[in-house]
Parts: structure tokens; sequence; C-alpha cells
């Protein structure tokens, strides 16, 4: 259409002025430079609002059951991060909020298992934690012991140290995913004691060796 | 769904359950069935939390989840979470069929969701003792509260997804010694009906404002006489139509006439066959005259009744916000089916110009469409082509469906923002009712209580009072006035919405 147009010198639209209701020698609107207002005048108003002692009643419903959602165990709340400091108010806040989690709130035989907080897993680690253990505990101690004999000889002390990072390295490895449960573990082990009187250099970065600190 | 609705969807969300679980219904929105990982994955929310938002997702019917390949997947219901607009409106509605114990038991299920009967009744029985209604709280009332909510079909049983049972109705037996036995501290008894849930039955209720919204119309159109036939037309469909057919099956004279003669209207018993033939004869067609045997068969059509409704709804619409000629044009439009511009100034008595400029205003506000017709062989230049208007009635109404979204949104983001803005003040405000309350119910015990208040307040009431500057009270009924206007404002935007919604629901 267009295409055509252009070849004869007409105008390029393909509407002419006059089928848009403008007659011949009347002036255009000017063209529009500006984008629209953000809030544009209304040419009509809106009804008055009518408010009736039913949709009042109405309102307050609704807010009252807003109001009651948001306070309920239904908001779900983030995770507050401690704070600088302890407040004595928040002892108070303690007993207001309740901190019993949303297991038991709900039927879990209505609900799919797998929004549960996974607890089983846990347990079976548990169970299978104590023989890894031991058996690092052994490599360790026997780490030492090769250690107290060699320690008046001062060179082979570096090459020590290398071996055991590396022993920790595998340790943490495991250690990441049962934090807990190890640290249970570590408190009742009886040769763990031994451990201690090591130089601590390769404890340096360690999280779990915090403990350790006043021997430096 | 479009964009406005998942705002929508989401500040609702967040209106009634906070940022979490806004932030976990967002994403199931935005990508559609997934599973747990991946919410955690795009939501960055702790698992635990992301689990508990779930769960109460679930609980409330907003979630449905379903067993894929590689464990579970989550998905939103979205429409669940519109109704939440609505939920006042059906706990008015039944209010006004059952009483007010039916509307605390109907409102504490809303509350959680699903619930069993023993939990609910004890619920309600706690909250009417404490309200300042001059109710008495009874067991065995709110049982019978129960029942009747139950037989009304207002409540149903929930039904584990993974078994294709029917929902029933069945009410268990219950033990109401043991209900009362849990009021007084026991936790040991049993009421009987442990894992028997109820919920609420939305088809059910909307179903009931469906015929409210019939019924009004009619009452408005002619008479509260015509109103009441048209309630006895309904009910008389639900005897022999499943619920969401398009028209009923034949409802025969006779049995219109013995159903009137039950009611309380002499005028109308009187005048049936008049108000029958109005009815009928009036253009919004909600009945049809099917048959003449036994003195006339009757047909409720619905499927008519709500595009009638639509469209005069629309032409409200129209009406208000281009003004009364740019709604006789979209009435031409509609009644000429197909209709040019020219006889579109012609018949609508307007001037050219302004029925030009109107009808482009309709065309550009998409509230009427536009055909081109060409003639075949001749060039396609513009001048031979003819322009027709028409109305594409599923179209507008759709994006009428968008406005009220868009309108609802833009409220409630309006509402937060003056309910922020005005945070401290509110705050101070509901301090002081809360002072001002624990000093009256200790009212022995004032002098002590004073001493644990801080010290401007002292004792007397008079001192609560001036806490607040009169400036403050004066912006403070602003506030309370503009949110209240705002929620009102809401609560009459979903009337349009629903009343849409059904249109689109028959079409």
């Amino acid at each position: 259409m267009a295409g055509r147009g252009r070849g004869r010198g007409k105008s390029s639209m393909s509407i002419s002025a006059e089928q848009l209701g403008f007659a011949k020698g009347e002036t255009l609107p000017p063209p529009v430079l500006q984008p629209p207002l953000k809030y544009p005048l209304l040419e009509y108003k809106p009804l008055p609002l009518n408010i009736t002692t039913e949709l009042s009643y109405l309102f307050e419903l609704k807010k009252g059951y807003a109001e009651y959602m948001r306070e309920s165990p239904n908001n779900v709340l983030p995770i507050v991060v401690k704070k600088d400091i302890e407040r004595y108010s928040d002892r108070y806040q303690d007993l207001i909020t309740d901190k019993s989690s949303y297991e038991i709130r709900y039927d879990w035989s209505r609900m799919p298992v797998e929004l549960k907080r996974q607890l089983r897993k846990r347990k079976k680690q548990k169970l299978e934690s104590p023989k890894k253990k031991q058996k690092h505990i052994d490599v360790e101690s026997k780490l030492r012991e090769l250690e107290k004999k060699e320690s008046s000889q001062q060179s082979d002390i570096e090459e020590e140290e290398k071996e055991e990072e590396e022993t920790e390295e595998k340790d943490d490895e495991q250690v990441e995913e049962e934090e807990e449960e190890l640290d249970e573990e570590m408190d009742e082990g009886t040769d763990y004691a031994n451990n201690y009187f090591d130089n601590g250099e390769g404890y340096d970065d360690e999280d779990d060796n915090l403990d350790d600190g006043p021997i430096y | 769904m479009s964009v406005m609705c998942r705002k929508l969807c989401s500040s609702i969300l967040f209106e009634h359950f906070g940022q979490i679980v806004q932030c976990v219904a967002e994403d199931l929105f935005k990508h559609g069935a997934r599973p747990l990982e991946l919410i955690r994955y795009a939501t960055q929310l702790p698992l635990t939390k992301v689990k508990e938002a779930l769960c109460v997702l679930i609980k409330h019917g907003f979630v449905r989840y379903s067993q894929a390949e590689k464990g579970l997947e989550f998905s939103l219901i979205y429409e669940n979470v519109l109704l939440v607009l609505r939920y006042p409106k059906y706990m008015f509605f039944v209010k006004t069929m059952c009483g007010d114990e039916s509307e605390m038991i109907l409102e504490e299920v809303l509350m959680n969701g699903y619930i069993t009967a023993s939990e609910v009744i004890t619920k309600a029985y706690k909250k009417i003792e404490q309200s300042p209604s001059g109710l008495q709280p009874s067991v065995p009332v709110l049982k019978e509260k129960f029942e009747l909510l139950v037989k009304n079909q207002f409540l149903i049983h929930t039904v584990e997804e993974r078994r294709n049972e029917k929902p029933d109705f069945i009410l268990p037996n219950l033990n109401l010694t043991a209900i009362i036995k849990k009021i007084e501290g026991d936790n040991n008894s049993d009421p009987g009906d442990s894992k028997i849930y109820w919920k609420v039955n939305f088809d059910r209720l909307i179903q009931d404002l469906r015929d409210q919204i019939i019924v009004s119309a009619i009452r408005r159109r002619l008479d509260e006489n015509a109103g009441e036939l048209m309630r006895q037309l309904i009910f008389l469909m639900y005897l022999r139509t499943a619920s969401w057919a398009h028209t009923s099956n034949p409802i025969p004279l006779t049995e219109i006439k013995e159903a009137v003669k039950k009611t309380n209207y002499p005028l109308l018993t009187h005048h049936v066959d008049q108000y029958l033939h109005l009815i009928e004869e009036d253009s919004s067609q909600f009945l049809k005259r099917v048959g003449d045997s036994g003195g006339g068969q009757f047909s409720v059509n619905m499927k008519e009744a709500f595009e009638q409704l639509a469209w005069a709804t629309l032409e409200n619409i129209v009406m208000e916000r281009f003004g009364s000629k740019a709604a006789r044009i979209f009435r031409l439009v509609r009644d000429k089916k197909y209709i040019e511009q020219e006889q579109i100034q012609q018949l609508a008595m307007i001037p050219a110009k302004e029925a030009k400029h109107l009808t482009y205003t309709l065309l550009q506000e998409n509230y009427i469409q536009m055909q081109e017709m060409k003639k075949s062989g001749v060039s396609a230049a513009p001048i031979k082509t003819f322009f027709l208007f028409h109305i594409d009635l599923n179209v507008v109404v759709y994006m009428e469906v968008e406005h009220c979204y868009h309108a609802l949104y833009n409220i409630m983001q309006r509402r937060e923002y003056e309910v922020n803005s005005n945070k401290r003040m509110i705050d101070k405000q509901l301090r002081m009712q809360t002072l001002t309350t624990n000093l009256k119910e200790h009212g022995a015990t004032e002098e002590q209580l004073a001493e644990v208040l801080t010290k401007p307040l002292q004792s007397n009431y008079l001192q609560i009072a001036d806490m607040m500057t009169p400036s403050e009270k004066q912006q403070l009924d602003k506030v309370q006035n503009t949110i209240k206007k705002l929620g009102i404002t809401e609560l009459q935007i979903d009337d349009t919405l629903f009343l849409l919604t059904m249109y689109l629901r028959y079409h």
C-alpha cells in the first residue's frame, strides 16, 4: 500500500486526513512530544463512595482476618540474626515469640514428608560417624606417637606437619557435614586429649579448633 | 497469567503471610511446577524456611503437589489466592444464612486452611467467651451450627490428593463431653474425630454469591416480589440440574406455583403468571419459556444471564470513563454487531467530529474492535476498504479483568504505603489502647501497674489520652479514614471482578 503511494508523489500516509474526520484546510493537532502524565487528569470524576454499614462490616472482617493471619504462625518469619549485644528485653521477646518448630503444627499424614526437616538423615550419619571417627583418630594418634619419637629431630618436623595437614583436610571434608555430631563425639573420644599437645600450627585456619585458642 | 495478576497475588500473600511466603509463591507463579531444590535455589532462602512456607501454602490450599520423576513438584493455584479477597464476603454470607456462631466457625476454618470439627468448636467457644458481644458460648449450639454448615455444604471433607476419593459431607460422631473437657483444659480427652479435617467448600459459596447477583439484578429491574420468584426458580433449578450447567432443565409451572405458595409473599402468589411473564419478556433473558405443556415449562438461563450482566457492567464502565455519549456509541455498536463510522454518527445522533473522536478513543482503549473489509479484485487502497466496528465481548471482558487486577494491586500498594508512612502514629495509638485496656482490666491493682509503666504515663487514663496531641489525632483519623476507604473500594472492585470471572466461566 504505502509503497505505491510513494511513487505517485502523494503523501506517504496510507490514510488521508479527511478519512479521520478533518475537513480540508483544518489544522491538525500538534504532535505530542512529551510522555503522558503519570497521573493523568480525569475527564470524568469517579462516583462518590457510598459507605454502607454492610460494607463497613465487611471491611472490619477483612481487616481482622488479615491482622490475625499476620500475627499467626502462618506468617513465616525470617531467621533473626543474633544482634551485637544481648539486651534485657530479649528475654521477654523470647517468651512472646513462639519458638516451637513448624512441624508440630501439621498433621504429617496429610503433608508431603519431603517438607519435614530432615531428621532421619542426620540420625543415620550419627550411627556411621563413630566408626569413621575412630579410624581417623587412630591415624592421628599414631602420627603423634611418631612425632613424639622424632621430636628431637628438628628437621623432620616440617615434613610431619605436611602430612598432618593432609589428614586434617580429609577429616574436615567429613567434618563439615556432621559438625555437630562430630563435636559431641570429640568430647567423648578418650584419646582426643592426647592430640592436644601438638604444636598447633596446622590448625590455624580451622573453625573447630577455636577452643584451642589459649595455647597460643 | 499476566504480570498484574502475579503482582496482585504476591501482594495478597504478603499482606496475610509475610515476605517469605510471598517470595516462595511468586517463584512458583513465575516458573510453574517445580521441585523444592529449585525453589530454594531461586529464592535464596534457607531450606527450612522454604519448607515452612510451602507447608503454609499447602495447608491453605494455595499450592498443590504432585509426584514427578524426581521427587515432588509444587505448583501454585493462583485462583485460590485471589479468593482471599472474597473471604469477608463469604463470612458475611454465612452470617446472614446461618447466624453469628456459624460465621465464627467459618472464620476459624478459613484461618486454618483445614481443621477438625472438635478443634474448630473449641476455638470458636473460646472466641465467643472472650468477645464482648452478648453471645453465650455453648458447645451443643456450636455443634449444631457446625452441622448446619455441613448440611448446607459450606464445609467439606478434605481428602488426600493421592487417593481419588470423592469428598463427602458425613459428619463424624462427636463426643461432646470430651470437647467440653478439652475446653476446660484437659488435653487427654478424645473427641473422636482425629484426622477428619474440614475445609471451606468454595465452589458452593461461589454458587451462592452467583445466585445472589442474579436475584438482586432481578430485584432491581422489577421489584422485591420478582426477586423472590427468581430465588425460588434458582432453588428449583438446583433440584434438577448440575450446579454449573448453562441452562436448567425445564421447570413446570405447577411446581413454581407450589414453591411460591410456601413463601410469605401474598402478592407474588397472586400474580405468579404475570411475574413470570415479566421476567421472561425482560431484555435480560434470565428466564426462557421452553414448552407449553402443563401450563408452561421454564428454564433458567445462567449463561445468557451472565452475558447480559457482563454487557451491562461494561456499558457502565464506558459510561463512567468516557461519558454518556461514548456509552451511546458503545451500545450502538453492540446492537448493530458490525457498523461503519458513517452510520455511527448518523444513528447515534452525535456531531460527526465528536462521534469520530469518541469512536477512536474507544478503539484506542480497546473497548471496540475494528475489522477491515476489502473488496476483492479492486485495488487495496484504503479509500476502497470498509472499516467495520464491532465488539468482541470476550476480549473486552478479559481486558477489564486485567484492569480489575491492576486497580486492586494499586489500591493495596497505596494502602500499604499509607500504613507504613504513618506507622509510628498507628503503633502509638495501639500501644495506648493496650495500656488503657490493661489498666481497666486490672482496676484494683492500678497503682501497682502504674509503677511498672514508664513515668510520663503514671496512673490515670487522662494522661494516657493526652499522649496524643490534637493534630496527631486529626491526622490519625484522616489516615484511618483513607485506609478504610481504600479497603472498601477493594471489596467493590472485587464485586466487578467476580461478575466478570463468572461470565468467563460460562463462556
